[in-house]
Order: structure tokens, then sequence, then C-alpha cells
């Protein structure tokens, strides 16, 4: 079995850390078999399928030009060669493509707003485990997209999600994703997205399920006054892993990327995030900020952070902070005097954790069953 | 429009002729080693020693993170040379080229005026070596590394040295194994407090040369220490070298504080590894300024052995035209209730790299601990880079562990206010990136801060 390296961080450090990168030993089998697709779309939708190949040379012509500056302290590769960036990087697309998956592609056409979210449920409990999509929103389009991760507890087994996009002038995105899917289970998540001019991406990603979990996002803001948000909440319980890897490229002018990490780790389990903000020469006037707040219960636990900030541009700001530790003594003093145990105080500050990010996602039913799935997990 | 002029190292840039020094051929085997070893009449251990770490530095690649250091070849550069002296107790003594030197550095002066003893050293070897007597009744031994190998504190030498930094850390600590020469020796004993720093200089003279300085300082028990450590070369066509190592021992209840300024010539690679230890209730603080080089790898590293064992680290890195320089620090927490604080900052221009990387880890058994990280960079123009490589690996809930860093420019508002106030622009600028670099310079002695504070004006000159 060969392996794989994925959330590559775009600047080395310290090799004994073990933060490079995610290096996968085993993947559980592929089953590029075909899935439940989109279902009926609305009006100014479309979605064919392509394959691989086809999919790699729509996306390169959709591809920020990489410039000699992108090499970094001097030193290479620092970049990863890959057509089309995203989070997981150019091994995960080998992967998809040695697998045989096929693409779909989802356009969405100049001008059309839709006023309902397309809703897809990525369904592992059947026979294919590969979502592999393009979604291409056009010029001043706007389109909110939700997909919910699912699949009951088992041995060994692999889901493979792909989502690649690219947002033209004017295109408003927001992506959500939810997994939950079951113990045993271990998901690979990858999205990439470039932006024009005014477009603007907003992520929101929960991981609330009980397996392994390797995650990444890189967003290209290629465009002037480009924008991108991302809000990430977590929760690690048992012995899982979740490695997340997310880079925001700020390549316009006036750009901005902001990502947030409300996470919560329990039991044995660990996480590793890796998260920068890159500024390009030429990102004149750019913001970038990133947080995380993590909250500890589990003595047993593996945090690894990595809160990065490359600049190559003289006239932007960037900020990152990160809070990372346990519920503070005195806010539990103050629950106990109003006769909230310590068992549920924690039960509170980890719902406030997770909350600040579901509030994000749009209202009705998908919102409620990530809540319910939330409380399930919380009662257990 | 705001020009930035590189700085003028007039102060620093000057060279000493060294036709009748003793220079070992340039490159690096065996028997360059045993050479160098049977120059400093090595006791057998340490010649094993060296050996060893040259089958070390044979096998460990070159970095592949770091800034590029394809312009070093070690086999153009001498590991050992040596002026015409041996070292001396009394500046009259030491040669005049070789005093005027440090004449012109200052040195001789700052030592009657505010240190407890000085040591310098000149391309591989120390040319004077004094501690003033009264702090040498005190017990407190200073001495040169040779001396100590051999002297009354060999024992304690043999048991310390490069078990910090053992030569398999990395590739320029096994070089540094097999060729150090030169650095000294501390011991402050117990419950002793010297009032007034020791200083070490270190200058390097001689062209394609590497220098390889050995720092071993053992605080003993309530014992407390400032120790200063300065450096500078003229400046070459080709690259020069310096690969030291220092290695810090704080023990129970004591203090050292670690105080360094960064000089060197801008053809300098500058690869040298900064530890310490720090046991129960003691206190490890560096403060550190990075001025030259034209590469710099550096990250003191602190080990919270000791429960409630404390480090802070300060410092700020100016990376001009032709320089990367890559500088941090690593907290590595074991002892229970342990703290550490950074607070680091970076200024870069006129195609300067300047990268912030830190490492803070936090072992299982450090419950309780606290770590904070405070970093902030700004870049003054369009051409350079600034990077901030922060990572941090915790494994116990009970801790608390913050990370704030922020970068950005010079905001023309300030400028403007300044400016209003009839401050030119330059000053202005120069004023505040002086107030920038203020969290430092205050942790100086005064002598110390007022020569940072003039780097960065020359760096600032002319803008």
């Amino acid at each position: 079995m060969k392996k794989r390296t994925v959330n590559h961080i775009p600047a080395l450090t310290w090799n004994a850390l073990r933060v490079n990168g995610a290096v996968i030993e085993e993947t559980p089998a592929l089953h590029p078999e075909k899935t439940a697709g989109f279902g009926k779309l609305p009006e100014g939708v479309s979605c064919r399928e392509i394959s691989f190949a086809e999919a790699l040379e729509w996306l390169a012509a959709a591809a920020p030009e990489e410039k000699p500056e992108a090499v970094v302290a001097g030193k290479v590769p620092i970049y990863h060669p890959q057509a089309f960036a995203t989070g997981l990087g150019a091994e995960f697309d080998e992967l998809l493509e040695e697998g045989g998956c096929r693409v779909e592609l989802l356009e969405i056409e100049d001008n059309v707003r839709l006023t309902e979210p397309v809703h897809r449920n990525l369904d592992f409990e059947g026979e294919g485990n590969t979502f592999v999509t393009i979604l291409h929103v056009g010029k001043n389009a706007e389109a909110v997209i939700l997909l919910d991760e699912t699949g009951r507890d088992a041995e060994n087994a692999g889901a493979y999600i792909s989502t690649k996009a690219v947002l033209e002038e004017g295109a408003r995105l927001t992506l959500v994703k939810a997994q939950m899917l079951g113990k045993g289970r271990k998901c690979f998540d990858d999205t990439g997205a470039s932006l024009l001019k005014d477009a603007s991406f907003s992520f929101i990603r929960m991981d609330l399920g009980e397996g392994d979990v390797y995650a990444g996002v890189q967003a290209e803001l290629v465009g002037k006054d480009a924008s991108f948000d991302a809000k990430t909440a977590y929760i690690g319980r048992g012995t899982q892993t979740i490695d997340l890897g997310y880079n925001a490229v700020l390549r316009g002018p006036r750009t901005k990327a902001e990502m947030l990490f409300n996470g919560v780790l329990g039991g044995h389990a660990s996480k590793t995030l890796r998260f920068t903000i890159d500024f390009r020469r030429g990102a004149k006037a750019s913001l970038g900020e990133e947080k995380e707040n993590l909250l500890v219960l589990g003595d047993d636990v593996g945090i690894k952070t990595m809160p990065i900030i490359l600049c190559g541009e003289e006239d932007m700001e960037g900020h990152h902070g990160a809070t990372i530790g346990q519920l503070d003594e005195e806010m539990l003093f103050y629950m106990a005097s109003r006769g909230i145990d310590r068992k549920e105080a924690e039960r509170l500050m980890v719902r406030a954790r997770l909350d600040t990010v579901l509030r994000t996602v749009p209202e009705g039913g998908f919102r409620t069953g990530i809540a319910k799935y939330t409380e399930r997990a919380l009662e257990a | 429009m705001t020009q930035i002029k590189d700085i003028d190292r007039s102060l620093y840039d000057f060279k000493d002729d060294e036709s009748d020094f003793y220079r070992l051929q340039e490159g690096l085997t065996e028997e360059t080693v045993r050479r160098i070893s049977g120059e400093k009449h090595d006791p057998a251990w340490m010649l094993e020693h060296r050996l060893r770490s040259l089958e070390l530095y044979n096998k460990i690649p070159v970095p592949d993170w770091g800034p590029s250091i394809d312009g070093l070849d070690m086999d153009h550069i001498s590991s050992y040379v040596r002026a015409n002296t041996d070292m001396k107790g009394t500046w009259e003594e030491v040669p005049e080229d070789i005093r005027n030197t440090f004449e012109k550095l200052g040195i001789p002066q700052a030592e009657r005026r505010s240190l407890a003893g000085v040591g310098a050293q000149y391309d591989s070897e120390l040319v004077y070596h004094n501690v003033r007597e009264e702090v040498a009744q005190q017990g407190v031994v200073y001495t040169d590394m040779e001396s100590a190998l051999t002297g009354e504190y060999a024992d304690m030498v043999r048991e310390h040295f490069m078990k910090l930094v053992p030569p398999s850390d990395h590739k320029f600590a096994a070089l540094h194994g097999a060729v150090w020469s030169g650095g000294s020796f501390v011991y402050v004993p117990k419950n002793v407090k010297v009032e007034i720093p020791l200083q070490s200089y270190f200058r390097l003279n001689a062209k394609g040369a590497g220098q390889f300085e050995h720092t071993l300082i053992i605080v003993d028990e309530g014992a407390d220490l400032h120790f200063i450590e300065g450096c500078s070369a003229p400046k070459y066509n080709v690259a020069n070298l310096h690969a030291g190592c220092v290695e810090l021992y704080v023990s129970k209840g004591a203090r050292l504080r670690y105080s360094t300024i960064e000089n060197w010539s801008k053809n300098m690679y500058n690869l040298n590894t900064k530890r310490a230890v720090v046991e129960e209730d003691a206190r490890m603080e560096w403060v550190s300024g990075s001025f030259g080089s034209h590469v710099s790898y550096l990250y003191p590293t602190t080990i919270l052995k000791g429960d409630r064992s404390y480090c802070e680290f300060t410092g700020i890195t100016f990376a001009g035209n032709g320089q990367n320089l890559d500088t941090g620090a690593k907290m590595i927490h074991i002892g229970k209730d342990t703290s550490s604080y950074i607070n680091s900052k970076s200024v870069s221009k006129d195609g300067g790299i300047s990268t912030y990387r830190s490492s803070i880890q936090i072992a299982k058994s450090a419950k309780g601990s606290k770590s904070t990280v405070d970093c902030a960079s700004l870049m003054l123009d369009d051409i350079s880079r600034s990077d901030t490589i922060p990572a941090m690996d915790i494994r116990t809930m009970d801790a608390d562990v913050g990370h704030e860093a922020k970068i950005g420019r010079i905001s023309d508002e300030a400028v403007f206010y300044l400016m209003s106030r009839g401050i030119d622009e330059a000053q202005a600028r120069a004023m505040i990136v002086s107030g920038f670099a203020d969290s430092v310079s205050k942790e100086l002695p005064l002598e110390y801060a007022a020569e940072m504070n003039n780097l960065i004006r020359l760096e600032m000159e002319n803008t």
C-alpha cells in the first residue's frame, strides 16, 4: 500500500514535530460506483458527469497562476504542485484518479440566485464511497450547497469526498459540510476554491462523527475584493484522529479571509490543525484573521496546532490567535453556585462552542438534523 | 518616497592581517578533526567525541525546512584559525592589532565600566579572559573551555558537555561536536548572586573560516547570573560559518539571564544551537537581538524540567537586504506548574526575509502548565517577506496555552501624527521601529540597549 501525505503545510517546519503533513499509511478501499446524485435541480442549474482527466483539464484553466515568489524562505518545494489547489493536496487527487473516480460537474448559470439551498445527503451505506464534485458558480450567481455525510458504524470503511469550486466574478457560494459518520469509518474530505473579483465563499464544516477524519480546504482569493469565511466546529472523542488543514491564499487586492475553529477534545482523541493565511505580493489592503478555541476535556489527548501566517506583501493586516485549555475553574465555581454540576457545565460549554458554528448553518431541516445528531453525541 | 539604505557597518567592518596566523586547510576530514584535537591537547574522551560527531555529521542530512544554505560549502571553510598569541589575562598583553580590534568594539571599556568578567575570542581561540577579583572570591568560575576540560572542574565539564545538545541532534550540532574550539565555562556556586554581568565576545576575523565556540554555564542552586554574549565579523565576499553551541544548566531555585546581541556580517551563515534545562523553581530568561548574518537558524530551546520552573524569551530580529533570518524559540514543558512566555518581534525591510518559528511542547506530566506566545512582525516595504510558523503540541488537558500573532506595516496615521509635530518622515519611521523594539531593549543593560538602538538607527538611516 502506497503511503500518502495529505494536509501539507505550505511552509515546512521541524520534521521531528511530525506536523508538516499527515502521513496516511493505509487507506480503505475506494468504491467509485455511481452514487445518488443531486436529484431534481432548480432552473439554471445543471449537472453532468465527466472523467477525472477532463475534470483536471477543466480545473487547470480556472486555477491561479503560481508565481516565483511562491517559494517561501528561499526553500523548495514549499507549494506542492497541484492542478487546482485543495487542502488535502495532490496526493489525494492521485488516489481518486487511481481509484477510477468520475466527477460530477454542477454548474450554476450566470446571475442565477437560488432561493433554496441545494441539499445532498452523502450516504455511505450504499455501494459507492466516493463523491467527487466540481461546483461552477457563474457570474453574480448565488447558491447554498448543503452536504451531510452519513453512515452507520463500519469497520475500516472509507469515505472519499472532493469538492472543488470555481467562483466567477461576483459569485457567492455557501458550502456546508456536516460529517456525521459512524465509528470505524475513515473520512477524507477535500475542498478547494478559486475566487475571482468580488466573489465570496462561505465554508461551514462540522465534524461530529465518530471515525477518523482528514479534511482540508484551500481557498485562492484571486480577484480584487474576493472574500473567504470559514467556520469549523469539531468534537473528538474515543480514539479518534481529527486532522484538519486550511489554507487561505490572498492574491488579489482588498481580499479578506477569516477562519474560526471551535473544537472540543476528550477521551484519547487526537487533533492536528494546520491553518495558514498566505498573503501574496499584490494582495494590497488585504486582511486575514484566524482563530482557534479548543476546549480539552480528556487527559489523554493529543493536540497539535499550527497557526501560520506567510506574508510577501507590506500593505496588509494579519492576525492569529489560539486558546487551548480546559474549563475555567472560576466559571465552574460560578456554575456550581447556581446549582449546575461539572458534567452539566461541560455539556453547556461544549454545546456553546458547537452552536457558534451551527447557528451559521441556514435554518431548516438540515440544521435541525445536525442539531439532533449533536444532542445525541452530547448524551453519549 | 521613503528609501531605506543598508546598514553602515564600518563600526564592525574592519579586518586584521592574518598572514602569521595558524590556519588549518579548508575542508572537513578526519585528519582536520585529529589536528584540531592535537592543537588543543584534548583528553582522549574528547578526541573520541569529536570523531563520533564527525561520523554523525557525514550521515545527517541538511535540513529541508529552513532557509537555503546552498551557498555554504564546507570544502571552502577552514575550521580552525588561531592568531599568533595565547590567552592573556590583561589587555596590555594581548597583541596590539587584536587589542585594537576589541578596543574599537568597546569591549575593554565595557569591562571596566560594567562587567564582572570578560572572555574575548578571536577566530578559533580566546585571546583574553579575566574575571573580577571579588567575583572570583565568591567562588565563581569563569574560564576558557580548554582550561576547564583539564582543570579542577574537568569531571563537571565532562558530565555536562554536549549532553543537552547531543551531536546527533542535527547536522550542525554534529559539526560543532567535531570541530569545536574556544568558548567559556562558567560555574556559579550555590546561593551566589553575581551582581553585574559576565560577557563573552566572539570576533571572527578570518576570511572563509568557521567559528565553533562552546559555552557551558552551570548555575547552582539558588544562584543568580546574567551572561551577555556579543559577536561580530568583517564582511567578506565568501561564506563564513558560525556553528557555536550554548548549554545552560539552571539548578533548583536559580536564575539565569542570557542576553545576546548578534551582529555578524552579511556573509555569515549563523547555524547556532542554544539550549537550557531549568530545574525546580528556577528561572531562565533569554534576551536576543538578531541583526546580522546572511542566513540564521536560531531557536534557543528551554527544557522546563523542574516543577514550577519558568522561562521567558524576549527577542527581536531585523532582516535587511540579502538576509534570511529564521529565528524563534522552543519551549518544552515537563515539570508540573511550569510557565513559559515568548515575546518576539521582527522587522523586514529592503528585500530581507524574517521568519518566526517556534514550538511549544507540553508533556503529559506538565500538569498545570501555562504558555503564552506573543509575536509581532513589521513589514517596511513590499519587496520583503515575513513569515510566522509556530507549532504547539499539547498532551495534557491541564494546561493553558495562548498564542497571539500579528503582522502589519507602519501605520500612515502614526507617521502623519509624528510629522504633524515637526518630526520628519525618516525620523518618525525610525522612532516607530524603535518603539516597536522597546520591549526587547528595555530588557538589556543600558549600554547594550544603547547598542541595539544604535543598530536600529543605522538600519533606518536615510529613510
